[in-house]
């Protein structure tokens, strides 16, 4: 394969990491994009991001990853925090039954400051202490379907799931652009190209998520 | 020895003398010096240098003698020595040859020995190289067995052979690479045996936390088959006591077999923990895994001690105190078989600080809870998990005081309850006697709650004194009485009867008397109503001595000792207290009825010209009245109750016709107006005097008698008909028959009383007798006497 410049990529997407504080969001973050595991339990102030570059069915697709912090008092950024984004991974705690209870508020905030068609993922973390694991798999899993999201369970201490819950989130983003791009071909304005593949529209992105297998 | 030759110097004083001790020393091979520095010292050498002198000649005159005799044989030696020197010299020649002749012939030889010496060298490296190897290989397979073991999962082993190796080979192994390959490879697999066993003690962790609550729940149920084992104990004392006056009961020295069987004990597999703990100690880690321990379960801990708020506390306390029973169960059999790994103060430490959440979670469900079953529900399993956790040894006095802080909301919640059932009970009464037809109503009615005297089956149908709301009342006292031991049970109280007396007074003041005292005064229950309701009192008020002994029995208080108490209930006083109450107000009811018949006095022609044949129409009424009133309260209040009713009667008709004759409605009267009255208290009298016999009360030996609750009125009337009324001013005859006569009374109605002839036409009449005039001269003076007084 070519030789490529680190800033040459195809696609951009914005992914924002969301969940009550000290679930695990930074940490998830340094793992995914510098593989690093920090057990220092410093909050994050106000916003950090990374990035970083995967490939999805031989394509570039960079992953710009928003993290933030967690309290109440950083909450002023919301609008320019989820602006733009087109996934997000909803972060609980699987020790502490408070978080995954929060979970969701934060959904309902997502979908307030975001297009419908965000690519949404439940993300249970620490699940390495499974002897002080406070919420079942079960009970999330059921909670995940009923709000339309994909769901996984990681650690990011043991790098457990992690890079398989990003590589995820960023290639339903992909399809579901995919998919728009396809839409756009039905434009009446746009040259026509041959034969036109008839998609359903939006309920597609539904069917998608719900034929995928997101278990932990 | 060198002292005693200086002395013989000094002593001699010949040259011979001096010359042979000097020989002799010579001779002896002594030492001539210290002789030679005295000479010197003395300042006389030379007489000793001529003795030495001397002796030299000597000695060289000896040796001249001496190489003459050995003269001859030293040329002998000397030929013999030539001799030897032309032999050796053959010899010489000899050997050469020999030499060139061995060499010739053992060069092969010679190359072999080169290759011998070689292959030597070789063996020596060889050997070596053996030996190196074999220490290798002896570590190698060290690092095997290692290996196996660790594959194996056999910890303990690999690290006595990884010891093994770092003790007793890494130093002497010869290959510098192999060595510090070893050496790294030691600290790596001890990390990783470490990381091993640390899983494993978390996949423990996982098992023993899903396991705590089974542990728990076994160990309640365990406390709770002893506690049932204890009440059929009891329940067959409570029947041997019953069935005492049969004689000794077998019963009271029946060995129980089932407490001899042994509880099975609770199966939980601490091996993991052991083996980590072991694992750590070895690997000199043992503070860290004590620590490691101690938070984690701490942690767990936490989390179980999270109460769902999805699910309501009545639901979710169960499994919530099962799985902290479980935690605690299992900490004490660690601290007990784990050699240290937990501290005693650790466990107490984290009681302690559990138990306190569980009171302080405790005292807010109970704040909130609306209903006295789900408290007792809770407290039930509350005092199951006390009993449970209280056998390994901790403390539950936090847990006893939360009840009994409880207890009093308990009781509340029962009492508001109680309230409830028996205000809807008195409601709904109808206030008649029950009829019964069968036996089995008869023993759920009457028998089960004693309220016959005997305990005979009458005949059907029966009817009782009582109406339905009393056995019905009965039975919510019985069920607050054994609500309230329920509660009061297992917790700290050792003898909880006093305080279920207490509480049981406060139901039947409060509740029951309050809700009577409402019935009495609410106005809504007729005559025959009210006086049920006053029968049912007076049972219920017998009743007390039923729900005592029901409560002495459930305490566990034998039957004997309970009836040989003295002390009863408070509320026996108050439901007596009651029963005047509702006598009062049957008096009222009554006394409200007869003013209605009462009423028709003013139809009374108070001035008619002839006197009446029949007694008046409100009398008849009254009598009419009176006369049903009698024969209902006869069936069913207490003779003392009929008689306060019936002589409030008659009281209150009395007091009426006075008042009637003391009002203004009333301006003038006649004689034969009085006679009405006359005949009206006639009639009223005789039927006084049949329901004072008929009834039993003369029996009782009461002084008044129905009679005599006429006796204002009699006098009046017997005084207004009397021909010689000023006789009233007689005090002899006052005292005698007008005793009950007021001078201001008196004075208002003799101004009524108005002879015909004083009409405006009894001029006219001529029905004037000598008797009547003489009547009205008397009248006139009692009159004018009268109104001196005044």
């Amino acid at each position: 394969m070519a030789y490529r410049a680190d800033d040459d990529y195809d696609y951009l997407f914005k992914v924002v990491l969301i969940g009550d504080s000290g679930v695990g969001k930074s940490n998830l973050l340094s793992r995914f994009t510098r593989n690093e595991f920090s057990l220092e339990s410093k909050s994050t102030i106000g916003v950090e991001f990374a990035t970083r570059s995967i490939h999805v069915e031989d394509k570039v697709v960079k992953a710009q990853i928003w993290d933030t912090a967690g309290q109440e008092r950083y909450r002023a950024i919301t609008s320019a925090y989820y602006r733009g984004a087109v996934g997000a991974l909803v972060v609980y705690d699987v020790t502490r039954h408070v978080t995954f209870e929060n979970v969701e508020r934060w959904m309902r905030e997502l979908r307030d400051h975001t297009d419908a068609n965000i690519v949404m993922m439940l993300v249970g973390n620490k699940a390495d202490l499974r002897h002080l694991r406070a919420v079942p798999t079960e009970d999330a899993k059921a909670f995940a379907e009923r709000q339309n999201a994909f769901f996984m369970e990681t650690s990011a201490l043991e790098a457990m799931n992690v890079e398989d819950a990003f590589t995820e989130v960023l290639a339903q983003i992909y399809r579901v652009v995919s998919k728009k791009a396809l839409d756009i071909g039905d434009d009446p304005a746009a040259p026509p190209r041959g034969h036109t593949i008839n998609v359903g529209g939006k309920d597609d992105v539904s069917a998608v998520k719900k034929s995928a297998c997101c278990s932990s | 020895m060198t002292a005693q030759p200086m002395k013989r110097a000094i002593v001699e004083s010949g040259d011979g003398g001096l010359g042979l001790g000097i020989a002799t020393f010579i001779a002896n091979g002594e030492d001539l010096g210290p002789i030679i520095r005295h000479s010197f010292e003395s300042g006389k050498p030379e007489a000793l240098m001529q003795n030495l002198r001397s002796i030299v000649k000597k000695k060289e005159v000896e040796i001249e003698e001496l190489c003459r005799l050995h003269y001859e044989d030293f040329i002998l030696a000397v030929d013999e020595l030539r001799g030897v020197l032309v032999d050796a010299d053959e010899l010489k020649g000899m050997l050469y040859g020999e030499n060139s002749h061995l060499q010739e012939a053992s060069a092969d030889q010679l190359l072999k020995l080169d290759e011998l010496l070689e292959l030597y060298s070789v063996k020596k490296n060889v050997g070596e190289a053996i030996t190196t190897l074999k220490i290798c290989v002896e570590v190698f397979s060290l690092c095997m067995t290692c290996n196996n073991f660790i594959a194996e999962a056999k910890f303990h082993p690999a690290l006595k052979t990884l010891d093994l190796i770092q003790k007793g080979y890494l130093r002497n192994i010869p290959l510098k690479l192999v060595k510090k390959v070893v050496a790294r490879q030691i600290p790596l697999i001890k990390l990783h045996i470490e990381k091993k066993v640390c899983s494993e003690f978390n996949d423990w962790l996982v098992h023993i936390r899903r396991m705590a609550k089974q542990i728990g729940q076994a160990s309640i149920s365990q406390a709770s088959s002893a506690r049932q084992k204890g009440e059929e104990m009891r329940a067959r004392q409570r029947e041997a006591e019953g069935h005492s006056h049969a004689g000794p009961d077998e019963h009271l020295y029946a060995l129980d077999l089932e407490n001899t069987e042994e509880e099975s004990a609770l199966h939980f597999d601490l091996t993991p923990v052991y083996r980590a703990h072991h694992m750590h100690t070895c690997l000199g880690m043992e503070d860290k895994f004590r620590d490691y321990y101690y938070k984690n379960r701490l942690m767990q801990l936490n989390l179980d001690m999270q109460i769902s708020t999805s699910q309501p506390f009545l639901e979710s306390h169960q499994p919530f105190l099962a799985q902290v029973a479980g935690f605690f169960i299992v900490e004490e059999r660690v601290l007990r078989t784990a050699d240290g790994l937990l501290l005693e103060s650790q466990v107490e430490t984290t009681w302690e600080t559990a138990i306190g959440k569980i009171t302080s979670i405790l005292e807010e469900q109970f704040s909130r809870m609306r209903t006295a079953s789900h408290l007792l529900l809770i407290k039930d399993y509350v005092t199951l998990l006390g009993a449970a956790v209280n056998k390994y040894g901790y403390r539950i006095t936090q847990l006893i005081e939360v009840l009994e802080k409880s207890r009093d909301k308990y009781h509340q919640l029962l009492l508001l309850d109680c309230r409830k059932q028996i205000d809807d009970v008195l409601t709904n009464d109808s206030y008649e006697q029950m009829v019964i037809k069968k036996e089995y109503e008869y023993s759920m009615n009457v028998t089960a709650f004693h309220l016959e005297h005997d305990d005979a089956i009458p005949d059907f149908p029966y009817v009782t004194s009582f109406s339905s709301s009393v056995p019905d009342v009965c039975r919510i006292v019985r069920s607050f009485i054994e609500d309230s031991v329920s509660y009061l049970s297992y917790g700290g109280l050792m003898n909880i009867y006093d305080v279920v007396k207490a509480y049981l007074d406060r139901l039947l003041i409060e509740v029951l008397n309050d809700s009577l005292l409402n019935m009495i005064y609410a106005r809504s229950l007729g005559m025959s109503q009210m006086m049920q309701l006053a029968g049912n009192i007076s049972v219920l008020e017998q009743a007390c001595g039923m729900y005592l002994l029901h409560s002495a029995q459930l305490c566990g208080i034998p039957k004997r000792v309970a009836e040989r108490s003295h002390s009863g209930l408070t509320a026996r006083a108050v439901l007596k207290a009651s029963q005047n109450a509702v006598y009062n107000a049957l008096i009222n009811l009554t006394n409200f009825k007869v003013d209605e018949f009462m009423v028709l006095l003013e139809e009374v022609n108070w001035i008619a010209e002839e006197a009446p044949d029949n007694a008046n129409d409100y009398m008849n009424e009254v009598l009419i009245y009176l006369e049903t009133l009698v024969s209902t309260a006869q069936e069913i209040l207490p003779l003392e109750a009929l008689y306060k009713v019936v002589s409030g009667a008659m009281s209150h008709i009395s007091d009426s016709i006075m008042t009637t004759l003391l009002n203004d409605g009333v301006k003038r009267f006649t004689v034969n107006a009085v006679l009405g009255i006359d005949i009206d208290l006639k009639t009223l009298e005789a039927f006084a005097d049949d329901k004072f016999d008929s009834t039993g009360l003369s029996d009782l030996g009461k002084e008044t008698t129905f009679r005599d609750c006429l006796v204002e009125i009699r006098q009046l009337t017997n005084l207004l008909l009397s021909s010689q009324p000023e006789n009233f001013m007689n005090p002899v005859i006052r005292q005698r028959n007008y005793g009950s006569l007021d001078y201001k009374k008196l004075a208002i109605i003799c101004e009524k009383y108005k002879d015909s002839a004083d009409s405006l036409f009894g001029s006219l009449s001529n029905r004037n007798t000598p008797q009547q005039s003489a009547r009205k001269k008397s009248m006139d003076v009692l009159k004018r006497r009268l109104k001196d007084f005044s």
